[in-house]
């Protein structure tokens, strides 16, 4: 193909290359410019930002440079720590959740009648919206009234021994976390046939011959088998759970006081609610660090267990 | 197998279809409630045991969304014309760009897709407020495109998802085009495409499903109440009608129909898609 004659322009434009080159660019074009305005430049836009006092009312010219202020105001932030507190006890659905889907999952592939059906009953809330998911929660966790309390009341605990749920500062938080549950399985449960199905048979054969029991496959043989599956699914709610604002917003805004509230929501708010939006960026930043080393972590523990 | 194997195996299967079977019911239980609820009275909404076929069934819920005080069918309507269009944007933008990425050799490919990927971990609240500045400039806050432009361009899900799916053809399908002298947009589209079909269709319903779905957008970018889709109109509905339960169930049953519908009418389609989605990604 190539030759040490310099080609001519005709050539140039008619090569096999040139044309790769420009169709090429062609082709991801709208997605490049989508990336590069929203993406690229939000990323420089913001990382600037967190530099300054930023006012979006005020507007970004008469902001003015503060340095590292907007990160050693986070030190002793109480709502921030509060923030902190609760995205990391948030993360404690996920293993739960996982479990959970896996055993269901495991399942459901050979042992479960009408499994079409079943697995579309789990899967329903995910292509739920959030809106339609807190108002229906919000009026099941009802602390008087609610049908979860008044189930709870008819096995005889007392009415002032029920949970407040979305209205205490105590349960809000694993009201939350249940709503949570509920909404993520089914996608889990999902991903997680996908996985066992190509677990090869003979593996199971093999430990049916040696005389393992189902527990016994499900532990030695089943786990193992979707670890890269549980490890993809574990990194995707950690990112989904540590980013998640709107849904919370929703369903307690955040309270009772700061019971509920996230990174997430305390970044919208104070991005559009108490117009401190140089502090907003730099917050979406500490959350980038947090998602970033959270990950790195799993990451971590994950090629530790892979080589022993 | 022997005869009483066979039957344990009977037994088993029953016993652990019961029990799926049974958690998965109370998985649907907020929907049924949620169903009931929206032709139920004010006064009979949390009337305990729990009513699930209302005994005194009305459509006053349902009454209240169309009595004029709201606008739900502009609502309707907003949304289905701003998922038609990001679903109608997605399908041009993911399928070009996941082409070029898997099957075009073009100069800085791969540092592109790797600066691409990288940028998944980030977190959406980092992209609000540039976003937000980028739209005022622009003068697209308050307006529908502020909905659609981002799904329009491209999201990094469906650009992975076609890329998958168009790495998986055979390259002697596309060598032997080649050689033939056809140009790449035409490869693209005339052999290329057909032969992803059932990406191209989860990969639509997937983004009509989220622009469907979408409540941050609205909440962020709109402030005139006429332009709200369903999500962000059934919140500010909710809001101002505090205890009118049967009210707020019917405007979640008009506003999830739609998507219920299409996903029991295609769910094994979409199912079985989107698990092959992640098995090969």
């Amino acid at each position: 193909m190539k030759t040490k004659k310099k080609k001519t322009f005709n050539e140039v434009v008619h090569s096999r290359t040139f044309h790769d080159n420009l169709t090429g660019y062609l082709l991801i074009m709208p997605n490049l410019v989508g990336f590069t305005v929203f993406t690229l430049f939000g990323i420089i836009f913001s990382l600037t930002m967190a530099f300054t006092d930023w006012n979006i009312i005020k507007g970004y010219d008469v902001a003015n440079w503060v340095g590292i202020k907007n990160f050693t105001d986070m030190v002793g932030d109480t709502y921030l720590n509060a923030c902190i507190r609760n995205n990391l006890l948030l993360l404690l659905v996920i293993p739960v959740t996982l479990f959970l889907a896996m055993i269901i999952a495991s399942v459901l592939n050979n042992l479960v009648y009408g499994k079409a059906g079943a697995r579309a009953l789990y899967f329903l809330p995910y292509v739920t919206n959030i809106v339609a998911v807190a108002t229906v929660w919000r009026a099941l966790f009802h602390n008087t009234q609610g049908p979860i309390n008044m189930f709870i009341k008819a096995f005889g605990v007392a009415e002032e021994n029920l949970p407040g749920w979305l209205s205490s500062s105590d349960w809000a938080l694993p009201a939350v976390m249940i709503v949570l549950l509920w909404m993520n399985i089914g996608y889990d449960i999902l991903m997680y046939s996908g996985a066992i199905a190509n677990i090869p048979k003979e593996l199971y054969e093999a430990a049916e011959m040696d005389g393992a029991n189902t527990a016994q496959q499900f532990f030695n043989i089943t786990i193992p088998q979707i670890k890269p599956t549980t490890f993809l699914l574990m990194i995707l709610g950690i990112i989904g759970s540590l980013q998640m604002w709107s849904f919370v917003q929703i369903i307690t805004k955040g309270g009772p006081g700061t019971a509920t509230y996230t990174i997430g929501l305390y970044i919208y708010k104070c991005s559009f609610l108490t117009h401190r939006d140089g502090y907003a960026c730099a917050l979406s930043w500490f959350l980038t660090a947090i998602i970033m080393v959270v990950t790195a972590i799993r990451w971590k523990t994950e090629s530790t267990f892979d080589a022993e | 197998m022997t005869g009483s194997h066979k039957k344990n195996m009977i037994i088993t299967k029953s016993i652990i279809s019961v029990i799926v079977w049974f958690f998965g019911i109370i998985m649907v239980f907020p929907f049924l409630w949620m169903l009931s609820t929206s032709f139920k009275g004010m006064n009979s909404v949390f009337t305990f045991p729990i009513e699930w076929i209302p005994r005194n069934p009305t459509l006053k819920g349902y009454k209240a969304l169309f009595d004029g005080t709201v606008p739900y069918v502009t609502y309707f309507l907003n949304s289905v014309k701003v998922a038609l269009i990001a679903a109608a944007g997605t399908f041009f933008s993911c399928t070009m760009a996941g082409f070029g990425y898997a099957k075009v050799r073009f100069k800085g490919r791969d540092g592109l897709f790797v600066l691409k990927l990288a940028t998944t971990m980030l977190p959406g609240t980092v992209l609000i407020l540039p976003t937000y500045m980028i739209y005022s400039r622009f003068g697209l806050i308050n307006t529908h495109a502020a909905l659609w432009l981002g799904n329009f361009l491209g999201g990094t899900f469906g650009v992975f998802l076609m890329r998958q799916a168009f790495i998986s053809l055979p390259e002697s399908m596309i060598e032997s085009a080649k050689i033939d002298g056809a140009g790449n947009f035409n490869i693209y589209w005339n052999i290329a495409m057909p032969n992803v079909k059932s990406s191209i269709a989860t990969l639509l319903f997937m983004y009509f499903l989220w622009t469907w779905n979408d409540y941050e957008k609205p909440l962020l970018y709109l402030w005139d109440k006429a332009k709200y889709t369903l999500p962000m109109a059934v919140k500010a509905f909710s809001d101002t009608q505090y205890q009118n339960y049967p009210a707020i169930m019917a405007s979640n049953v008009l506003m999830l129909l739609p998507v219920m519908i299409a996903f029991v009418t295609c769910q094994n389609f979409f199912v079985e898609s989107l698990i092959g989605s992640s098995v090969k990604g």
